[in-house]
């Protein structure tokens, strides 16, 4: 008893220990990302631009529902301003990584990832954060903080501690549940070839909460928070502001992360020893 | 005292076919043919600690593949390979401080930074302490002498330098084995010597153990006392250098230039004559005679210019072949 | 063989290598669809929408149903092979055979469509059947027609602005690190979002006066019903106004961009 309880307190040492580098490491390619980036800055410039014209799309819908001004008891347009604020803000946090997503099925082909399979650090971690992406995430952050202050002010949310820890605290479990979710149909690239229709079939589902979730019906509310969770990235923080998330709820926000991080190691796993197994 | 025993390894993949054209891509959208390739059959072989060993063979014989399955970053299909008391694909990360792959045609660097970002880079994952990371660097620099050449961008750089830089920083953590796959490949004669003379005196100084594959017969003839031969997944040969120069016949190539056109009577007293095409000429010479057999020629012959080259490893492995399949 | 035809077969074949690719980008454009009507539900139950967008309910269901088809139909996508042309010299490769380049891109862009134009065709066509069956939609064999001769039309025009905006990579030489900008912005202004028109007749006269609503908003507005018989003849005299302008412009371009490709030395 004592040995095995010993054994587990050391396996938890030993995963402390792991994820304390891994975050060390985070700063280092922060570091060599960006400086890599500068070097060019017409590429910098270029991905400000283009992601500042994804931008315009997700205003767009804001400024339809301004333009036509529905109202109904909860949901004003200021409110769907905050949501729109929040699923931009996630968008830089997921563009900052999302560049690696693409490019495993590159490196799967290519065979570049026998490179990373020899280095002494969880491969996954060393795949998916390898390059970030600040280009990407700037412009969205900006616009993000922006629209979510205009709409917590409009929409007359309450300013208290409780209130603001709680939104900063579901954004963060938002910004989790994302990694894990939208890894997941990059992993395909093990198995099959093409895998831009993935990445487009992903980019899609990501868009649906370009508006809040309580407009769509009641099923597919059910479905996209339960099943699929996207809706529980976006709107948790802002339904959570205004008082709308119940208990089930809130455990729900904090366990589908852990959840979906789970499944994903399994899969992640499991395409790897496909590809030792598979490839030359 | 052996460091790497691999035995009965095998390895097999599975790949696709597409039929040509139209049909076949309409055929494939529904339904796909699946083929079992063997890459690497039955190999088996040991290596001592400190040893430096060829592994030889023509493309597509599985010597990617066995330093793939060495390094882990495969599973074989069958066999057992034990490194160091580990398992390569069960890849600890105890295992993986202790190796390092280059790989000639891929490339671990950062391409837009200075080579000196990935050393570092490199420093963190393997938990290099500050110190020693400086020791290291600075004395890898001065021996590869590209001391100058560290802040300069990766991109910048030439293909033997930017060689010489993967070869530094598969080094930082000081691995006890190093498997090279064609580490000279593409490279000028001057930054190939460079490399070779680097590994040599590393190996001395280190007793690192190295696994070798390359295109070039100089690399391994400098370099290793043995080698390991695979020819179509198989192993064929394991031994000393020294016998296989015998095996694969003494010879090289003397290409000619002449300042006519020469004729085939004019130069069979002197080799076989491989090639012939108006003023260039190709003389298949044994290497003892080598010396004598060029100033006869430049003395009776019209010749203006000659170059001496080895015979390719490819063809002269495919000689030894013919050989043993004549002698047996 | 016709090597016009050559290269059409390529492009399909091209497209259907990649068949994981091909069906779930077709699925992916079903999403936006989805939002879109949810949110058109919303804000027309909760109030006056129609009054605000000019659009009745069923014309704006309608529109969205059709407009990311229609969008995903005329979309280019070469621009950044053109572009590699020109800056890596692959261009010499097309000069010395007896084809012309213009007409090398847009067949090898119609054969890539082509499996794509089939099946989004198909899935228009049962989106309309819906329209008319749920919706109430009146439509006329005339008003179909006419809307397949703009689409043609305007894949046509969709094209010419493309190839213009790739053969800028003559003179311009890292402008295709914009091109992901430039294509997002014009299928906004294009409609293949939300119809431009709604958001007031200032901003709606100024989007009518460009070339780009001539590629999504336009057809789309003809199959929906929203454009009476005068405005469907005049857009179709304009669809062809500026398929003549971006030829003429494209063919400049090309003239002026070779000369200055053969003293570069590409």
């Amino acid at each position: 008893m004592e040995k095995e309880r010993n054994q587990k307190e050391k396996k938890l040492d030993g995963y402390w220990a792991e994820t304390k580098r891994c975050l060390r490491l985070l700063k280092v390619f922060a570091k060599v990302s960006l400086m890599s980036q500068l070097e060019y800055r017409a590429n910098f410039a270029a991905g400000v631009a283009v992601e500042t014209g994804w931008m315009l799309i997700k205003l767009l819908y804001v400024a339809v529902v301004y333009r036509v001004g529905a109202d109904i008891g909860v949901l004003t347009p200021d409110h769907i301003l905050l949501f729109v604020g929040i699923y931009t803000l996630m968008t830089g946090f997921y563009m900052l990584y999302y560049g690696n997503f693409t490019s495993i099925s590159r490196m799967v082909r290519e065979g570049e990832l026998d490179l990373y399979l020899v280095k002494p650090v969880s491969l996954q971690f060393l795949i998916t954060m390898r390059r970030l992406d600040a280009a990407l995430l700037l412009p969205d952050f900006v616009a993000g903080v922006i629209m979510i202050a205009l709409g917590w002010a409009r929409a007359g949310l309450p300013v208290t501690v409780v209130s603001v820890t709680g939104f900063l605290f579901f954004t963060v479990c938002g910004a989790l549940l994302t990694y894990s979710l939208f890894l997941l149909p990059h992993l395909l690239c093990f198995w099959i070839v093409a895998t831009r229709g993935v990445a487009e079939m992903t980019s899609a589902v990501w868009d649906f909460n370009n508006m809040p979730q309580l407009i769509y019906g009641k099923w597919m509310q059910r479905i996209g928070t339960f099943l699929l969770p996207v809706f529980v990235i976006t709107n948790f923080p802002g339904l959570f502001l205004m008082g709308e998330l119940s208990p089930l709820l809130m455990a729900w926000g904090v366990a589908a992360p852990i959840l979906f991080f789970g499944i994903t190691r399994i899969v992640w796993k499991r395409a790897v020893r496909n590809y030792s197994s598979a490839s030359s | 005292m052996d460091i790497i025993t691999v035995e009965h390894l095998k390895k097999e993949f599975e790949y696709y076919r597409k039929a040509d054209g139209l049909k076949g891509s309409m055929k494939n959208l529904f339904r796909r043919e699946t083929l079992t390739k063997e890459a690497v059959k039955d190999i088996s072989f040991r290596v001592k600690k400190g040893e430096i060993l060829a592994l030889l063979g023509p493309n597509g014989a599985g010597k990617t593949t066995t330093l793939k399955v060495l390094s882990g970053i495969l599973f074989p299909t069958a066999g057992r390979v034990e490194i160091d008391g580990f398992i390569p694909w069960e890849r600890k990360n105890a295992f993986k401080r202790r190796f390092s792959i280059v790989m000639g045609q891929k490339n671990q660097l950062w391409w837009d930074l200075p080579a000196s970002d990935s050393f570092y880079l490199n420093k963190c994952i393997f938990d290099v302490d500050d110190g020693e990371y400086r020791k290291t660097v600075e004395e890898l620099a001065e021996l590869l002498d590209v001391k100058d050449l560290m802040n300069v961008q990766v991109r910048r750089l030439s293909l033997g330098e930017r060689m010489k830089m993967e070869i530094l920083a598969s080094l930082i953590h000081r691995p006890r084995i190093l498997f090279l796959d064609e580490p000279t490949i593409g490279l000028d004669i001057l930054s190939q010597q460079k490399i070779r003379d680097f590994l040599r005196y590393y190996n001395e100084q280190t007793k690192t153990t190295i696994i070798l594959t390359s295109h070039y017969m100089r690399d391994i003839e400098e370099l290793c006392s043995r080698a390991v031969i695979i020819n179509q997944g198989q192993l064929v040969y394991d031994g000393q250098l020294a016998d296989l120069g015998h095996l694969m016949g003494d010879s090289k190539l003397l290409t000619l230039m002449g300042t006519r056109n020469l004729k085939k009577e004019q130069l069979a007293p002197y080799g076989r004559v491989r090639e012939l095409a108006g003023a260039r000429a190709v003389l298949e010479v044994p290497r003892p005679a080598l010396k004598e057999t060029a100033s006869a020629i430049l003395s009776t012959l019209p010749v203006q210019d000659f170059t001496v080259t080895d015979i390719p490893l490819e063809e002269s492995i495919a000689l030894m072949f013919q050989k043993e399949v004549t002698t047996v | 063989m016709n090597p016009y035809r050559c290269v059409f077969q390529m492009g399909i074949e091209k497209s259907l290598e990649y068949r994981a690719n091909f069906f779930l980008s077709l699925a992916s454009a079903v999403f936006p669809i989805i939002i879109q009507t949810f949110l058109w539900n919303y804000l027309y139950g909760n109030a006056d929408a129609g009054a605000v967008t000019g659009y009745s309910y069923q014309q704006i269901i309608v529109y969205t149903l059709l407009a990311s088809m229609v969008s995903k139909l005329v979309g280019a996508g070469f621009e950044t092979q053109i572009n590699e042309d020109i800056k890596l010299g692959g261009l010499n490769k097309y000069l010395v055979k007896p084809v012309g380049y213009c007409r090398y891109q847009f067949f090898s862009f119609l054969g890539e469509k082509l499996p794509q134009l089939a099946i989004l065709l198909l899935v228009a066509a049962g989106l309309v059947a819906f329209s008319v069956a749920f919706l109430g939609l009146e439509l006329s064999a005339v008003r179909i027609l006419a809307f397949l001769a703009a689409l043609v039309l305007a894949l046509v025009l969709n094209f010419f602005i493309f190839y213009c905006v790739a053969l800028l990579s003559f003179w311009l030489t890292d402008v295709n690190l914009m091109f992901g900008t430039i294509s997002v912005v014009l299928v906004v202004v294009s409609g293949g979002i939300f119809p431009m028109d709604i958001f007031g007749e200032k901003l709606a006269a100024f989007i009518g006066l460009l070339p780009f609503s001539y590629t999504t908003q336009f057809p789309v507005n003809i199959i929906n019903g929203k454009l009476s018989w005068m405005q469907v003849g005049s857009g179709v005299l304009c669809q062809v106004f500026w398929i003549v302008l971006f030829g003429a412009l494209g063919f400049g371009m090309w003239k002026k961009g070779l000369k200055r490709f053969a003293a570069v030395g590409g």
